[in-house]
């Protein structure tokens, strides 16, 4: 047990530095969102700073972890790694071969807390675009709107709502559920062609603090399903028929008048 | 008082019957018969003489795409990783990047084929093909792929061969470009020269649609139209022409 888990540490700890994950053990692509007001942060996993100075409101890159379970502290900056934890999670399990955000956040009721989600990286159809809202604020339940109607209802902290859409820009607004009293927005939201578009509701309600984070995955894109680049030419065809009829036609009457005027000889 | 009456068929069909008794009937039989045959024979020729040409015959067919076809681009690699490093992820405010993007393209030039043709932006139509404009005088350019002059991925430039009330278009002269000629896609404020490295004729079932709208790999420009055989009942050509250029720098 013991052994594993030193294990699992070093992997970690080693991972990052040279890629030296096991053979066997699929990595994960993760980004960290910071979606608690007021506090600057340093992240620590396994007991080793994964980020320091973490501000809110802010995304990391994405980065690559080896699968597996993870403890994670999140501190006031500075702390140190025996520092008082502001958010604490054991065993976070990050499945391999999968894109997560684990947002550090306010629940419903205004505590911080870390929720893993994971990212819908599918193919999108040619032309679409696909938009994830996630409910992650001190805040009752919200429906979200695009451009003044209602696209996602009763959405509840930590949940999320995803649909694929035309490409294109929305307006998108929260609005507490089953009400036109706007709690964010609007926000002009562009669904570029392929992605997956993460909109995060943060913040807390009580504190009027409430805003809008984005996040933008790429190359889910799928190729148009062909190139119907010729419609043919209905004129030139119907003259043709006309030709092919004509000639028919003539040729017809040219053999019988031919065999008529041999009868009308004899 | 007509001494030389000009055959009509009237005074000859009525001078049949009076002819020889045993073979007037089976005589007529014969003549209508002919009369079919021959008839058949004409339409037929006709229908040889008059069939569509197929516009790109001089293209080489090909059931691929040539390189440089983007190395299996469509696994979900959703935002490229940024390589492990030592060092921590840099993080950075989560809002939407302004989109600095290249200009559209607005122009396709090709001068030794006279082309100079206006470039629309097009997307995707309800059936889930390349959106084309509506007359074959312009260009679609495929506005989610890559711009001219971005460092990656396929700029598709498609233009429909023919259509009805318009005739041939402009693009049916790709079929006469050869390996080396020199394109031109104006953007606005700039333009991109291409030299030509492949003209291909593609069963449009066989084509690699992926690698045609690629999004990686390195840049090239794609112009595609229709070629083959011209099926009336679908309306559709049975294949494409793809040329594929790549930009000089």
């Amino acid at each position: 047990m013991k052994t594993l888990r030193i294990a699992a540490v070093a992997s970690l700890v080693l991972a990052p530095v040279a890629l030296a994950a096991p053979a066997h053990a699929a990595d994960a692509t993760v980004s960290i969102l910071h979606g608690v007001p007021g506090a600057t942060v340093d992240v620590y996993a396994n007991g080793k700073a994964l980020l320091t100075n973490f501000k809110p409101g802010t995304l990391t890159d994405p980065v690559m972890l080896p699968e597996g379970t993870y403890d994670l502290k999140v501190t006031a900056a500075g702390a140190g790694a025996d520092g008082a934890a502001v958010i604490e999670a054991n065993d976070v399990k990050v499945p391999g071969n999968t894109n997560i955000t684990i947002v550090a956040h306010l629940d419903e009721g205004g505590k911080p807390v870390l929720t893993p989600f994971v990212n819908d990286t599918s193919a999108i159809d040619a032309g679409k675009a696909r938009i994830t809202v996630r409910h992650t604020a001190a805040a009752p339940a919200v429906d979200v709107r695009a451009n003044g109607e209602v696209a996602f209802k009763d959405l509840t902290n930590p949940n999320e709502a995803k649909a694929d859409l035309a490409a294109g820009t929305i307006k998108a607004d929260v609005v507490l559920a089953g009400t036109d009293t706007v709690a964010i927005g609007p926000a002009d939201v562009n669904l570029k062609e392929g992605t997956n578009t993460i909109v995060y509701a943060w913040g807390s309600a009580a504190d009027k603090n409430l805003a809008l984070a984005t996040q933008v995955l790429t190359g889910m894109h799928s190729a148009p399903g062909g190139v119907p680049a010729g419609a043919g030419d209905e004129s030139s065809a119907a003259a043709r028929w006309a030709a092919i009829a004509g000639a028919s036609a003539l040729a017809g009457g040219l053999v019988l008048a031919g065999r008529r005027r041999t009868a009308a000889v004899r | 008082m007509t001494r030389h009456r000009t055959p009509s068929p009237v005074p000859r069909r009525m001078a049949e019957p009076g002819g020889d008794g045993r073979s007037g009937r089976s005589g007529r039989a014969r003549g209508v018969a002919a009369a079919l045959a021959v008839a058949l024979l004409a339409g037929f020729v006709t229908f040889w003489l008059t069939r569509p040409s197929d516009p790109m015959s001089d293209v080489p067919a090909a059931d691929t795409l040539a390189a440089p076809a983007s190395p299996t681009t469509t696994t979900a690699t959703a935002s490229e990783p940024a390589p492990a490093q030592a060092t921590q992820p840099s993080a950075r405010p989560a809002t939407q990047a302004a989109s600095g993007s290249r200009p559209a393209p607005t122009r396709l030039t090709i001068e030794r084929l006279d082309i100079d043709m206006p470039v629309r932006p097009v997307g995707v139509a309800r059936d889930g093909e390349m959106a084309l404009p509506a007359t074959p005088a312009d260009v679609g350019w495929y506005e989610y792929g890559p711009r001219p002059g971005d460092p990656r991925g396929a700029t598709v430039l498609a233009a429909h061969l023919d259509m009805p009330g318009y005739g041939t278009g402009p693009i049916a002269a790709v079929e006469d470009l050869r390996r080396g000629d020199t394109l031109v896609v104006r953007s606005r404020g700039t333009s991109t020269r291409y030299a030509v490295s492949d003209v291909r004729s593609i069963r449009k079932s066989q084509l690699d649609l992926p690698a045609l709208f690629a999004r990686d790999g390195a840049p090239v420009l794609h112009v595609v139209t229709c070629g083959g055989t011209f099926d009336p009942d679908a309306r559709r050509y049975d294949r494409n022409i793809v040329v594929t250029a790549t930009p000089v720098s």
